[in-house]
């Protein structure tokens, strides 16, 4: 390994206590490294700690045990140089489309107009130009999501985290921001650590796909496919097939009585 | 309902609905003015007070109407602008951190339900007849106009009745400001420092806007009763005190229709400003 | 937030504008002493108000007259063309605003009731009676309809009455009501506070202030009420009353003749520093007190221009008034009879309190001023 990892985890765990008395160990001894400038795509059922895992690393919320760090650092809340797309709908409701992705350049101290201009293409980018004067709640909850993954652009961070991003958009615009997501990737050497419940998805964007599940690691896939991918290629088809399969066993196996529902 | 209908016809009839109150009141009054023996002033009497707003009233030892009541927004103003400038930092405080709660909580929960009236007496022996005119300029205040009838006695007692409600409404926005706006935040790169002017405050607009509007509500409502202050010569409130002590009702009728519609203009005012701040809380999904 | 703070610094700054619109008068520096001088504004003090308004009558009367600078507030002293002092008038309001103004030093010179100027000298205030303004002006009223004309014919409607009547007062120490009251205990009336449960001819209600007399002899919450002038006028004015008899005339016979009723004190500084002004202020009111009793036909014209009441209420209050600066015989007696009453009901708790009446007259007045000018 030449490059040093964007995201290194060691032994993570996590233990939450509920209100009802209960204690809940999202992760348990978590082990991941995230390469920089790769794509790495984190599959598992609901409930299975994905958007925990983020949160840590985001420095939002404290590890139990284990050691974090993401781009050499550990990971202080406000301070960590990756932008993110939540999983519910994150847009700041007072504030306009364009005010939103503008943040995380006010923050930066990006001048005003400047910020507008960067934050108008970025709209641009993710096909809602006309929607810059709108407020969220003037918005759908897919609009929303994209407005919300143009703000994660906005922040201008070699490292993204996108918490099913895509998960309420149809399939051409998915796919097409799919293409946009990945073109970025490209274009601005990014590290990128997708959340997804779609099998499809994780195969066609990531590098690698990490199947997440007991608060661990199950599974570390490499995907032996080329870039430009097509999903109607028989090679994608077959992938996808093995992989399936692989998650399927992963999923039996650490089921352990609960329910758990799995888009596939 | 008022589809296909004409605006203006709907504008109309908006108005006119609007007036149908006034006009049944005016006309009980009118009817209860003409019975004898009663004290209550025609409305011609009171008619002839407002239409004189500049002139000093022949049978009230005041300032003209209108002098009056730019005194009384003065003092109003004056006072709320002092609880403004007190409650919202301190509202915020308070509803950012626990310990500043806990240490302010049980004053405000035995204070709030005093009456500003109460404080009276207190506020005239500690601030006497001192005005903002006489700390500005001292024993020339009266050469500068108005300002030596801004009693800071009265802008204190206005100042207690308006503070709980921007306080209490800017603890409860601020402690109530949803948790993922601030991760949103933070996630997106602001320093702690920041969220307050970035989320905060934003976020907790609406109900500050709440609370400032039942501020300047109460600030109006104060200003009758506090303006019984000596050393006063004029104001609403003491326009309606020394009306009632010479028994010329009419002044103190006039006045009242004064403070009703100050009392229109700013809550209309008021809504306006609310609803281009809070447009977003009560559409949100 | 910015629109709402934007907006409030618009609406503040141009009130200000407005409010501070008056500020070209000429400015000239007080080189002659300032003295602030509260007032009731009611028609017992007119005399100030008289000096106010008729400075060329006052100028050729007694030499001194009040150079009007703002109206009703701020006036200049002046003997003959020498400025001799700058007078800040505040109206503070009746009953014991005006003493308890001076006792946190905020007046130098007060016109006010003597009852409430007694209590603050006990409690300590340090300041004296420079000299009365005026004496009686105190009377029963009862509703129109009320079958009595007179004290004999009220006291036997008492007697005679099925209820107590109800008499309303404005403030509990307020001298129309010691009066009554001991005018009652003369006649045999036996006054009950309301609400005490006693038996009695004739209840005593706490209308808390003047401005509830007229309404409340209206709507018939009281049968009567014992005022002090302009308020029996403008009950009368308002047709909600008619005036039975004077409380002077009330039994025990003779001791209520000439009450002292208001007056003028200083405070203990003022007197050590500015002997010279109060002297002119004296002489000044006295002068303005002898204008007012030459003519009250023009001295209620001017109490109307400087109170605001309607002319007809001043018309018939100025004369319900005796005027007067005199400190002698019968004001003695009139203030030993204070003494008296007061001790009586326990009012006195400090340093008047065990005072002889001579110990006690002499411990509130410095005549000294009224003797200079007499
Ligand atoms: N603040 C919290 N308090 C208590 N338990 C929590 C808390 N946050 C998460 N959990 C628990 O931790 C576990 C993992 O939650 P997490 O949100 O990480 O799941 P996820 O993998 O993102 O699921 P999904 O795919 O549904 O979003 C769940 O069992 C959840 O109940
Ligand atoms: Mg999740």
């Amino acid at each position: 390994m030449a490059q040093p990892a964007a995201i290194a985890v060691q032994g993570l765990g996590k233990v939450f206590r509920r209100g009802d008395g209960l204690s809940v160990a999202a992760l348990a001894g978590l082990d991941l490294v995230v390469e920089e400038r790769a794509f790495v795509t984190l599959l598992g059922p609901t409930g299975c700690g994905k958007t925990t895992l983020l949160r840590i690393l985001l420095g939002l919320e404290a590890p139990s045990g284990g050691s974090v760090r993401v781009a050499g650092r550990v990971p202080v809340e406000g301070q960590v140089p990756a932008g993110a797309v939540f999983q519910q709908h994150s847009l700041l409701p007072w504030r306009r489309a364009l005010a939103n992705v503008m943040f995380p350049l006010e923050m930066r101290g990006v001048r005003r107009r400047a910020a507008r201009r960067q934050a108008l293409d970025l709209l641009r980018l993710v096909g809602l130009e006309e929607a810059a004067g709108a407020f969220p709640h003037e918005l759908s909850g897919g609009m929303q999501q994209r407005v919300a993954i143009a703000r994660a652009l906005a922040h201008n961070a070699s490292i993204l985290l996108l918490d099913e991003p895509f998960g309420a958009l149809d399939d051409r615009t998915r796919r097409l921001l799919q293409a946009v997501l990945l073109d970025i990737w490209e274009s601005r050497q990014l590290t990128v650590l997708f959340v997804t419940h779609n099998i499809e998805e994780a195969l066609t964007l990531g590098d690698r796909i990490l199947v997440l599940g007991q608060g661990r690691i199950l599974e570390d896939h490499a995907v032996p496919l080329a870039r430009p991918r097509d999903p109607l290629s028989d090679a994608f088809a077959a992938e996808l097939l093995a992989l399936r399969r692989v998650f399927a066993a992963a999923a039996e196996g650490a089921a352990r009585g609960r329910d758990r529902s799995i888009e596939a | 309902m008022d589809t296909g209908r004409h605006p203006a016809a709907t504008l109309l009839r908006r108005v006119g609905l609007g007036a149908i109150p006034f006009v049944l009141l005016l006309a009980v009054w009118h009817l209860a003015s003409r019975s004898a023996g009663t004290l209550l002033p025609a409305i011609g009497e009171v008619g002839e007070v407002l239409a004189h707003p500049f002139r000093e009233p022949p049978n009230l030892d005041s300032l003209p109407l209108a002098t009056s009541a730019l005194v009384s927004l003065l003092r109003v103003a004056f006072g709320f602008g002092a609880a403004l400038v007190t409650a919202v930092p301190l509202g915020i405080l308070v509803g950012c951190r626990h310990t500043a709660r806990e240490l302010f909580l049980p004053i405000v929960e035995m204070s709030r339900s005093i009456s500003p009236v109460a404080w009276m007496p207190l506020t005239i022996i500690l601030l006497g007849f001192s005005s903002l005119g006489s700390v500005l300029y001292g024993t020339r205040a009266w050469e500068y106009g108005l300002l030596d009838q801004v009693q800071l006695a009265i802008v204190a007692v206005i100042w207690w009745a308006s503070f709980f409600p921007v306080f209490l409404n800017t603890m409860h926005g601020v402690a109530g400001v949803r948790r993922l706006f601030i991760e949103v935040a933070l996630a997106n790169g602001a320093r702690r420092a920041a969220l307050l002017r970035h989320v905060i405050v934003p976020a907790a607009l609406p109900a500050i806007m709440v609370g400032i509007r039942l501020g300047v509500g109460r600030a109006l409502m104060v200003i009758v009763a506090a303006e019984f202050f000596p050393g006063t010569r004029a104001g609403l409130g003491y326009f309606i005190t020394t009306s009632h002590q010479v028994a010329q009702y009419e002044y103190a009728l006039a006045s009242v229709v004064v403070i009703g519609l100050v009392g229109l203009v700013v809550n209309l005012g008021l809504y306006a400003v609310e609803s281009r701040v809070s447009h977003w809380q009560a559409k949100e999904r | 937030m910015p629109i709402l703070v934007r907006c409030w610094i618009i609406v503040l700054a141009a009130m200000l504008v407005t409010a501070c619109g008056g500020a070209d008068q000429e400015s000239v520096p007080a080189a002659v002493p300032l003295l602030t001088l509260g007032h009731v504004g009611h028609d017992h003090q007119i005399a100030l108000g008289v000096a106010a308004l008729e400075p060329e009558k006052m100028r050729q009367q007694c030499g001194i007259h009040l150079q009007e600078l703002k109206p009703r507030e701020v006036y200049r002293m002046m003997e003959g063309e020498r400025p001799i002092a700058e007078l800040h008038v505040k109206k503070v309001g009746g009953g014991s605003k005006m003493p308890e103004a001076m006792s946190r030093g905020e007046l130098d010179v007060g016109l006010g009731g003597i009852a409430a100027i007694l209590f603050f000298i006990d409690k300590g205030t340090d300041m004296k009676l420079l000299c009365p303004l005026n004496v009686d002006g105190d009377m029963l009223l009862v509703q129109p309809e009320f079958p009595a004309a007179t004290w004999e014919e009220f006291v036997a409607a008492a007697k005679v009455s099925p209820k107590p009547l109800r008499i309303g007062y404005k403030e509990p120490v307020a001298v129309a009501k010691l009066i009554f009251e001991r005018a009652c205990a003369a006649e045999g009336l036996r006054c009950v506070a309301a609400g005490q449960g006693k038996a009695g001819e004739v209840e005593l209600v706490n209308l808390q202030g003047e401005a509830n007399v007229v309404p409340s002899l209206a709507s018939g919450a009281v049968e009567g009420a014992v005022v002090n002038e302009p308020g029996g006028s403008i009950a009368v004015y308002k047709k909600a009353a008619r005036i039975v008899c004077q409380l002077s005339e009330l039994p025990p016979e003779g001791m209520w003749k000439s009450h002292p009723c208001c007056g003028i004190c200083a405070t203990g500084t003022a007197i050590a520093n500015h002997r010279a002004v109060l002297q002119r202020l004296v002489k000044l009111i006295r002068a303005a007190t002898e204008v007012i009793n030459a003519d009250k036909e023009r001295a209620a014209e001017l109490a109307h221009q400087w109170t605001k009441q309607p002319l007809e209420v001043e018309r018939s209050s100025v004369p319900n008034i005796v005027y007067t600066v005199d400190a002698g015989d019968a004001y003695r007696l009139g203030m030993e009879r204070w003494f008296e009453m007061m001790r009586e009901r326990d009012t006195f708790q400090g340093v008047l309190k065990e005072l002889s009446n001579a110990d006690a007259f002499a411990r509130v007045h410095d005549l000294s001023f009224l003797r200079s000018v007499e």
